[in-house]
């Protein structure tokens, strides 16, 4: 009888804890239900598949900074458009200042720096093509949702994919491939770079794959421009095919010897004509089909000539019009002001002053380069009658500007002093700012278009030329096609290859400023003549709107390779840290 | 079973337990006499018999006392400096001595032991040592008061001014931000902060140090635990105290910036440091030493004129104790107001700006009684607090940053147009956010309430009792915003040939009217429930003391995935022969929501033994030798502080991609951080070995050395997985660090008649070591981590400052930004001509805690009159000193102390110690560096005390006893490296202060 208490104050202190409140064991120690979702919740839906899907889209690449950190911050707030000849950055702090002006960029800046040019793995192109892969492994769960569809989403999966391998592979090389979405217990010895030429082949596979279950076209462009078609996916194996024909890794020589040379990474081994008919074989499908359903061209809106100028804003810039094969999307602008760190990058921090060697580039409006004695160019009045994309590129002094004209001369409104950091080379760019002016832009996405029409055009034109050994009349054609449409006329006939080779190159540059496209010409044509450039400025002095002014040319600040050239700054370099875990990343030649 | 059944069955359980027994006894009187180790009587101590707690007497003045009681019961003896001791009477004369190592002392989960026959390692602090301390946060009371407890001083006003406090250093390390190293706190027994107590109303703190300690508390220990306890009534009769203090407190040390001048001169010389022309004409430097335009070229200084010298504090303290027949009570009330350094803070109708903390603290703790065997403990404290503050955005620090910051030179306070000065550069006038922008008043609310049953069950079982209780804590804050903006004028010379001959006034911004906020930024509440069972077992000479216990906890903090549960259960085997041989087995297996379902438990076991050799029969008789005690323990212990919701991938919602022509876009999912997998606890495997000691009745000295090693540490993966997974990487539970040390404690005390004294010193060493952190590839060895300690300092070794171009073409290129003459040049560890991130190495000591901490006290009294002194130091540490205006000027707009003074320029290339002054970015001279390492050492006078007692014929005569007057001046001085600001706070805060108190403390 005396055991009585203890029983009680045993089932006290079972009740205590007992009850629900405090359960004893793991109930109590299990978590509240929460809102976490997992990954099965979202394959078992299929708004939230797609949903997924357009996560992955958002790690697409785009030019421009929007954000000020982590995340679509290239380059430290610059531009990758600032190391070619077109435009030069003033930025203390932005990528081409401090890393590849100075000459400081080696393969330890790659471990930590967000300021070079395109970084491993913080342009999250690992990042899409693991989101890419989650999607194609487990899509096949979600019960409410056609295979018809969930095989498009695949195909726009592997575009996603495709595309950062591409820009992997012009920034690299050869890549490391992956096969599925590896979890960390995986080994990764087994994935060794691929070859350049099978790392194109296998982009390409990409495209083809995707081509078969992928729209010719969206119906819908108010609701779903942007998402991939069939055109997206000829236009980017075109880009690539013609990447890998060009004559950096498609040459006699590697054009810098090392290992990754001799293993094939960053060099096909040896020349092959046939890789540039296979690029112009690409061009042109994409071309013939474009041209049969009329789907696709030049946009062109059939406005008066004096309207060429905005007809060209326009192609570059709106949407669903049929000139964008691949349209990337990201930040865009509200009424509240201006959403991206672009607009202030570019415009007082100074990373994107055009350089008058650009200016310089544009022909006059018809068609005949400045140099021509006949092209009645004026170095008084330099600015007259030039090609209509200069003044949609560039931001002229005495062009229109905000409701007045722009004051570029020094002392004006657009540049108070000779040593700021705005307009320091005598321009600021106008393309993708428009006219700086938050009202008229306001509720416009600002989208990146990847790959233009006009590019299609271009890069037939230049593979048929380099295959054929000079330019056919399709060549010709192909390439007025893109003159024409902003006024200048045809090229002039019977160029020689090289010559037309350049005069596709010039085009390319007039039309692409800005669209990550000159670099990547630059380096495939391994044109160190131009890296070694010195590249030129503008003074414009007078006292007002009125001038009269006068011009005075000068020397921007020489870049490190200028001087100490070297062809390794064709390729980038991966990050010693990554390359140190020995799982078959061998560094790009010269950076070893 | 819904809650409230669970109440009702708590109640019905409560009620059983009250039902009680008459005994049956033959009572007789016992007599004797209580005298200490010298064979002085000891006055009013408690005597009690156990088997009939009813009975209390107290000893007289001749330590004599007669009880009531029945041969083979228990007779207990407790002394105010609760020494207590047992004896099972038999003889009817009874002469009992009680000596120090008779104290009791917490050893955790509100248990005590005698601390003659402690088998771990436990160091313990004093009420009337604390006391000496004026302080708000009754943590700033601790340093150098317990050997093996580190208390590092932080910056801030005094509702903020928490020290880090670290347990016999620390062995882990965090991610990021993520603090894993916190030690556990708690009070009577339940996890509380200690800031929400007054000094007054703490009995005692003591740390628990090693695994003997430490594993009851399972996946809470490994970092260490304190155990405040609060007071309970002593005593006969009703006694109160009353206690008032008065202190003056000013800023410790704030930094010396440069005058307009000064400042205008600097600017100038990196103007032409940085390659381009000074930026101030020789006539517009004269205008700015001379004063003549002070609106155009102003020179302010801004911490004189935004701070007064001094502020106060005022603390009162009322309590009441008393330990009657069948209730032991312990009250107090506790009032504190702080009026802070700001200057001009009466500028505006109706309102002050003044930084101002007010506090009352409230506590009643009751024992009682409710029958034979039944005693009922409540405890129930709170307190609520008030402050006040300028409505900066963030907290009172945004006021200092802005002293600190804006320079002498950048625009007057007013300008003649009575308009707040400023420019587009320094948009911040530091007066305007003194006494322009309005007030926020922040409030906290506390309530803390635990209620124990304790049930002997001696009647069942001989020696058995059980415990139940429950703990309920709940913190309410909340901020109430009076704000508004002020407008502000530029004022901008424009000079022809040097000579001003206009002004342009620009104003900005606009004068609103206060407009009212009001949020609840923080509350937090914590429910335990706790019961156990305890057994005493005693045969022959052997003693076995047994407990079981189980605990369940939860904590709710705001914001999801906040709550944390623990659930626990432990016991203890505590073995003693002879009272010269003791054994502890102790274990804990406990149990956390934090971890996923098969790694959220653990078992956590720890052995001890004590040997007191001054019980052995050769040792007994020694003159020299009056306590010697031999200690050893060996054990795990853990700790589940991890970064909650990482075991699994959590797949976020958010970041789409926008189609089509409109904006809106498509919502988007991704993947999370990788699950970490598997993911656990940190196990901590404690070893220690210890001497206690004391000397010729005069000298103790206790010394323990330890040994750790901690495994299961979360670490990053990067360095082990290919960074081409493409999503966040998972962490992974397998870094590992060992820590070890030792401590020594040496106490002199001696009194002779009238004079007392006692000197002493602590001394606490602690290293670790890295030993598995999953390291990124180093190609260097020198650039391990791996094989250092904790927050090892790294950096790139100075060795002078570039003197012209050719000494630049001349050495390993700089790699981080492009170098100038008197730019830091660097030594180029691997020798590859390049210097870069691969030419780091290891620079002195942690930055994060000290190996050595130690201390110093020494105290005299002369009749009534006495003086104590603490000093306080620490030394191996590294600090990193990177606070822009006072380390690093001008850069990013900021200001230029004194600090700056020896800054390289051409002319003074020999004797420069720091680079020369630039405005730009310039990466490789402010990074981690020799330069800006600097020795964090330093040795404090923390408190001065001159006191006089009044002679006990005046006081009587007023009908008082025991009335003390002092003075106490805390945190005078230091010696240290740093000197223009106190090293322990080197950021833009909130000064730390030293403060002069004049009290006095009244018994009735």
């Amino acid at each position: 009888m005396k055991y009585y208490k203890i029983i009680f104050f045993a089932i006290g202190l079972l009740l205590t804890f007992g009850c629900e409140k405090f359960p004893v064991g793991n109930a109590f120690l299990e978590k509240a239900p929460g809102v976490d979702v997992t990954k099965d919740s979202i394959f078992l839906k299929a708004e939230y598949t797609e949903r997924f899907l357009w996560g992955a889209y958002q790690t697409l690449p785009y030019n421009v900074n929007t954000a000020n950190n982590g995340w679509k911050n290239k380059m430290s707030h610059d531009l990758l458009e600032s190391l070619t000849d077109l435009t030069h950055s003033y930025l203390s702090w932005g990528g081409p200042t401090t890393l590849y002006y100075s000459g400081l960029y080696n393969s330890a800046t790659e471990n930590s720096s967000s300021a070079t040019k395109y970084h491993l793995t913080q342009e999250h192109s690992y990042d899409g093509i693991r989101r890419a892969y989650i999607l194609i492994e487990n899509i096949h769960m979600t019960p409410d949702m056609d295979a018809a569809y969930k095989n498009q989403l695949k195909a726009e999966a592997r575009m996603i994919q495709a595309i950062h391998y591409t820009e992997l592979f012009r920034h690299y090389g050869g890549v490391l491939w992956l096969s599925n979405s590896f979890s960390p217990e995986d080994d990764f010895s087994n994935i060794p770079r691929l070859t350049a030429q099978a790392t194109c082949d296998s982009i390409v596979a990409l495209c083809n794959k995707a081509m078969v279950d992928l729209p010719w076209k969206i119906d819908n462009l108010p609701e779903w421009d942007g998402r991939f078609t069939k055109a997206s996916a000829m236009a980017l194996k075109a880009r690539v095919m013609l990447f890998n024909a060009s004559p950096l890794f498609n040459a006699s020589a590697p054009f810098l010897d090392g290992e990754a040379s001799q293993q094939n990474l960053t060099w096909h081994g040896g020349y092959d004509a046939n890789l540039w008919k296979d690029a112009a074989d690409a061009a042109e499908a994409l071309i013939t089909q474009a041209e049969s359903t009329g789907d696709y061209g030049l946009f062109d809106n059939n406005i008066a000539a004096d309207g060429l100028r905005k007809n060209w804003h326009d192609a570059y810039y709106d949407r669903g019009t049929g000139e964008t094969l691949i349209s990337i999307r990201d930040m865009f602008r509200t009424a509240s002001g201006w959403d991206y760190t672009f607009y202030w990058s570019s415009f007082g921090w100074g990373s994107t002053n055009p350089t008058h060697t650009y200016v310089n580039m544009f022909p006059m409006a018809s068609g005949l380069p400045i140099t021509d004695p006949a092209s009645g160019y004026d170095p008084d009045n330099p600015f007259a009658n030039r090609d209509p994309r200069l003044y949609e590129t560039i931001i002229l002094n005495g062009d229109y500007y905000r409701g007045r004209v722009a004051e570029l001369w020094i002392g004006g409104r657009e540049r108070r002093n000779e040593g700021g950091t705005q307009a320091r080379s005598g321009y600021i760019i106008r393309k993708f700012q428009c006219d700086r002016d938050g009202n008229s832009a306001n509720g416009t996405i600002t989208h990146f278009p990847y790959i233009r029409m006009p590019e299609i055009y271009l890069t037939y034109a230049e593979a048929i030329n380099e295959f054929d050994g000079g330019p056919t009349a399709e060549a010709y054609r192909c390439v007025n096609i893109v003159r024409n449409r902003v006024g200048l006329g045809d090229l002039p006939a019977g160029l020689s290859q090289a010559e037309f080779r350049e005069a596709v190159l010039l085009e390319r540059a007039l039309e692409f400023c800005m669209e990550e496209v000159r670099w990547f010409d630059l380096i495939r044509w391994k044109r160190e003549d131009i890296f070694k450039q010195t590249l030129l400025g503008m003074n414009i002095w007078g006292d007002s709107n009125a001038g009269p002014f006068t011009y005075e040319v000068w020397d921007l600040p020489k870049r490190f390779w200028v001087d100490n050239w070297s062809p390794k700054w064709y390729l980038s370099a991966f990050p010693v840290n990554e390359v140190n875990k020995r799982y078959g990343l061998v560094q790009n030649p010269g950076w070893e | 079973m819904k809650n409230k059944n669970s109440i009702k069955y708590l109640f019905l359980w409560f009620l059983l337990l009250l039902v009680s027994y008459p005994g049956l006894a033959q009572q007789r009187m016992f007599s004797g006499t209580i005298t200490d180790k010298n064979g002085n009587p000891v006055a009013d101590a408690l005597v009690t018999v156990k088997e009939r707690p009813s009975t209390k007497v107290f000893t007289d003045n001749e330590g004599r006392f007669n009880i009531l009681g029945e041969p083979g019961e228990l007779l207990t003896v407790t002394t105010n400096d609760n020494l207590h001791k047992s004896l099972v009477l038999e003889a009817e004369q009874i002469a009992l001595t009680i000596e120090n190592s008779d104290e009791l002392i917490p050893v955790g989960h509100r248990l005590e032991q005698h601390k003659g026959e402690i088998t771990s390692a436990i160091g313990v602090v004093r009420a009337d040592e604390l006391s000496k301390s004026s302080v708000y946060n009754p943590a700033n009371a601790l340093y150098g008061k317990i050997p093996g407890l580190t208390v590092l001083q932080n910056g801030g006003t005094s509702w903020n001014n928490a020290p880090d406090l670290y347990i016999r250093g620390v062995e882990t390390f965090g991610i990021g931000d993520f603090v894993n190293t916190n030690i556990l706190v708690l009070v009577d027994g339940f996890e509380r902060p200690i800031s929400s107590l007054s000094l007054a109303e703490i009995e005692n703190v003591a740390i628990l140090k090693d695994a003997a300690a430490l594993a009851m508390y399972g996946l809470r220990g490994a970092n260490g635990v304190m155990l405040v306890t609060t007071k309970k009534g002593n005593g006969q009769g009703l006694s109160v105290n009353a206690g008032y203090e008065h202190g003056i407190t000013q800023a410790f040390r704030i930094p010396e910036f440069l005058d307009a001048y000064g400042y205008a001169s600097a600017l100038n010389q990196a103007y032409v440091n940085d390659g381009g022309n000074p930026y101030y004409s020789a006539q517009e430097l004269s205008r700015f030493q001379s004063g003549t335009s002070p609106f155009l070229y102003p020179n302010i200084n801004w911490l004189d004129e935004g701070l007064r010298d001094f502020g106060s504090t005022d603390q009162l303290h009322i309590s009441f104790q008393e330990q009657a027949s069948s209730v032991r009570y312990f009250g107090l009330m506790n009032f504190y107001n702080e009026e802070g350094l700001l200057g001009p803070v009466n500028e505006n109708e109706g309102y002050t700006t003044q930084i101002n903390n007010f506090k009352i603290n409230l506590r009643t703790n009751f024992q009682i009684d409710l029958t034979r065997t039944t005693r009922l403990t409540a405890n129930i404290a709170g307190n609520i607090g008030q402050g006040n503050r300028p409505s900066t955005p963030n907290d009172e620090n945004d006021v200092f940053e802005a002293l600190y910051s804006t320079t002498s030179a950048a625009f007057p306070i007013k300008t003649y147009n009575d308009e707040w000065g400023g420019t587009t550069t320094f948009p911040d006038n530091p007066m305007a956010m003194i006494s322009g922008i309005g007030y926020s008043v922040r409030g906290q609310n506390e309530l803390m309430v635990d209620l124990l049953v304790e049930q002997s069950l001696d009647d069942l079982v001989k020696g058995l009792s059980a415990e139940a209780g429950i703990s309920f804590d709940n913190s309410y804050n909340f901020l109430d915003v009076k704000n508004r903006q002020y407008q502000y004028q530029e004022l901008t010379p424009i000079l022809e040939s040097g000579v001003i001959i206009d002004t342009v006034e620009t104003i900005y911004g606009t004068n609103t009217a206060l407009e009212f906020s009001t949020e609840v930024p923080y509350q937090w509440r914590r429910f335990s429930a706790v019961g156990n069972l305890k057994h005493v077992k005693t045969w022959g000479d052997n003693q076995l003391n047994s407990i079981l216990l189980l605990q369940s906890e939860q904590l709710v903090l705001t914001g999801q995935h906040n709550t944390y549960r623990h659930l626990l259960a432990a016991g203890n085997f505590h073995y003693s022969k002879a009272g010269k041989y003791f054994a502890d087995l102790s274990w804990s297996y406990n149990g956390t929501n934090l971890l996923p379902k098969g790694s959220r438990a653990g078992f956590f076991p720890a052995v001890s033994v004590a040997w007191k050799l001054s019980e052995e029969d050769w040792l007994s008789g020694s003159s020299m030798v009056d306590y010697l005690k031999l200690r050893a323990s060996f054990g795990m212990t853990g700790n589940d502080q991890v970064i909650q919701n990482i075991s699994a991938s959590p797949w976020i919602s958010g970041s789409g991609y926008r189609y089509g022509s409109n904006n809106s876009g498509a919502g988007g999912y991704t993947e999370g951080r990788l699950a970490s997998s598997p993911l656990t606890y940190e196990t901590s495997y404690k070893s220690n070995i210890g001497i206690d000691a004391n000397l010729f009745g005069m000298l103790d000295i206790n010394l323990d050395a330890f040994y750790n090693k901690r495994e299961g540490i979360l670490v990053q993966t990067q360095g082990s997985i290919a960074g081409v997974m493409g999503v966040e990487l998972p962490y992974a539970s397998s870094g590992s660090v060992k820590n070890m040390g030792a401590e020594l404690g040496l106490n002199l005390y001696d009194n002779t008649g009238d004079l007392t004294y006692h000197l002493g010193g602590y001394l606490s060493y602690a290293k670790n070591e890295i030993l598995d952190m999953l390291e990124v590839y180093r190609p260097y060895d020198y650039l391990k981590r791996t094989g250092q300690s904790v927050h090892q300092a790294f950096g790139l070794e100075a060795i002078g400052f570039f003197s012209n171009e050719s000494d630049i073409s001349n050495s390993p290129e700089h790699s981080f930004s492009i170098v100038r003459p008197g730019d830091i040049k660097y030594k180029d560890q691997n020798n590859d001509d390049v210097i870069n991130d691969f030419d780091e190495v290891p620079i002195g000591y942690s930055t994060q805690n000290p190996e050595l901490y130690f201390s110093g006290s020494v105290g005299i009294a002369y009749k009534g009159l006495g003086v104590e002194a603490l000093v306080q130091g620490i030394a191996n540490m590294t600090m990193y000193l990177n606070t822009p205006s006072i380390f690093w000027p001008l850069r990013g707009n900021n200001n230029i102390s004194s600090f700056s003074n020896d800054a390289w320029t051409p002319s003074t290339a020999s004797t420069a110690t720091l680079p020369g002054l630039t405005l730009r970015e310039n990466a490789n001279n402010f990074r981690p560096n020799t330069v800006w390492y600097a020795d964090a050492s330093y040795l404090k006078l923390r408190s001065v005390e001159l006191y006089y007692k009044l002679p006990n014929q005046l006081i009587s005569r007023l009908g008082l006893n025991e009335t003390t007057l002092y003075v106490r001046g805390m945190n005078l001085l230091s010696f240290d490296e740093i000197e223009i600001i106190d090293p322990e706070a080197i950021g833009l805060v909130y000064p730390t202060l030293m403060t002069f108190n004049i009290g006095i403390k009244i018994g009735f």
